[in-house]
């Protein structure tokens, strides 16, 4: 065995580590020190520097991930929790003061928006139910009519200040209090009206036809009670003159959306196979309230109307939501 | 002079207000309520502008900041010159020119100087 060639390549080596401790720890042999001195401080010098540069790193992930859990909770509406302000990194402390103001801030427009919400709530259900007390007077008062005519004026009045109380009513039990679903409401309007016209459901049958999807059916209070009064006037003028006698037959109520020039329409339709109008009869200039509200309010969505009169009549309505 | 927890509130020989925030401060309403009485004290009921030197601040609760915007209340001063240099500061600073405005001008200096320039050029009587 060759010891001095062994010893030879061992002292190589070891001058090769102590270059790269000495370059990564900048620390330079002092004079008369050992060796093994040197290199024992350069390798603490090291540790000191590794344990503060990670001291360092791990304090600032703890309190960025301090800070981005509060965040997480402001965008879960929790404001319990608050990022701390320690004082010994200025721009966390400036980051967390913000995220902690804004949370409050957050907390303050979410509260008073949810109060809004509940308000809301509070007068559309009011507003149904004056209303529906207002349709109970006229009921009452109706009772003491003998006057069929008379009393057939009470009955539709009742109609139309319940068609505008159901408006109140789907507003109050959706979860956007803004709109409602103008599906639900046509099915619960039409049913309402079948039962008071239709008592026995047989003679006359009702079909409700309703092709707008989720999205396309959310109809602002402004669009909903005129809508909401028209279909009321043309479905009980079809209830009432489309089967005279014993007659039977269909009456349809369709909703359908249009494009057209990237503008969404609605198109309202509400047809029977009935007797149709008489022919004298000028539906633009009659004297009846309901034809007049139905051009009143057709004129107010800003909508087209529509009339054909033969083998029963159709009226149909176009209108754009906005 | 008046001192509180958190603030230190004087008339300038140059006829404005001026309030320290000290160091490591949090407001709360009530020192914020204390300091509004003491502005209205000191300036004799009449309103001058004030500089607010908010460098040192800590934080200062939702409370607080609604009270310094003056919403529903009447003005006790006519203008508002915020210090802030230091982080925390210019958060809270940047809060009064939004969403807690004070019902009177207000704006941010990063320091007394130009915040005092500001004041003597605009609203020095």
């Amino acid at each position: 065995m060759d010891h001095g060639r062994i010893r030879k390549v061992m002292e190589k080596d070891r001058t090769l580590i102590f270059e790269k401790i000495k370059h990564l720890s900048s620390v330079e042999p002092m004079e008369g020190e050992s060796f093994e001195k040197t290199l024992i401080r350069a390798l603490e010098q090291m540790e000191t520097r590794c344990k503060g540069f990670s001291e360092h790193e791990v304090e600032l992930e703890r309190r960025t991930k301090e800070i981005l859990d509060v965040l997480i909770g402001y965008a879960q509406l929790q404001y319990d929790t608050k990022a701390a302000i320690d004082g010994n990194n200025q721009l966390l402390d400036g980051l967390a003061a913000g995220v902690n103001m804004l949370g409050e801030e957050l907390k303050s427009s979410t509260v008073s928006s949810q109060e809004k919400d509940i308000l809301l709530k509070e007068i559309h259900h009011r507003v149904k139910n004056n209303l529906q007390i207002i349709s109970s007077l006229l009921n009452l008062q109706s009772d003491q009519i003998k006057d069929e005519f008379a009393k057939e004026k009470y009955r539709v009045s009742r109609d139309r200040i319940q068609s505008m109380a159901l408006v109140h009513e789907k507003l109050y039990e959706s979860d956007d209090l803004a709109r409602i679903d103008f599906n639900e409401y046509v099915s619960s309007l039409a049913r309402s009206l079948n039962n008071s016209y239709n008592p026995d459901l047989k003679r006359i049958a009702l079909q409700v036809e309703l092709d707008l999807n989720a999205s396309e059916r959310l109809f602002r209070i402004e669009t909903a009670i005129p809508c909401g009064l028209i279909l009321n006037e043309l479905l009980s003028n079809a209830f009432k003159y489309a089967f005279p006698g014993d007659n039977s037959g269909t009456i349809k109520v369709v909703m359908r959306r249009n494009k057209r020039d990237g503008k969404l329409f609605y198109q309202m339709r509400v047809e029977d196979d009935g007797v149709g109008l008489p022919d004298e009869l000028d539906v633009k200039n009659t004297e009846s309230l309901g034809m007049q509200l139905v051009h009143m309010l057709s004129d107010q969505l800003g909508a087209g109307l529509t009339m054909n009169n033969g083998k029963g009549v159709c009226f149909e309505l176009e209108f754009s939501e906005n | 002079m008046f001192e509180s927890r958190v603030f230190m509130t004087k008339m300038d020989d140059r006829g404005f207000i001026r309030t320290v925030v000290k160091p490591g401060s949090v407001i709360e309403l009530k020192d914020a309520q204390e300091n509004t009485e003491a502005v209205i004290r000191i300036s004799g009921g009449s309103n001058f502008p004030i500089l607010v030197n908010l460098t040192e601040i800590k934080y200062i609760s939702k409370e607080a900041r609604d009270h310094f915007s003056m919403r529903g209340r009447k003005p006790n001063v006519i203008c508002i010159a915020m210090v802030v240099n230091k982080p925390v500061s210019m958060i809270v600073g940047n809060f009064f020119l939004g969403l807690n405005k004070p019902t009177v001008p207000t704006k941010l200096f990063v320091s007394e100087k130009s915040a005092e320039k500001w004041i003597m050029e605009e609203f020095g009587k």
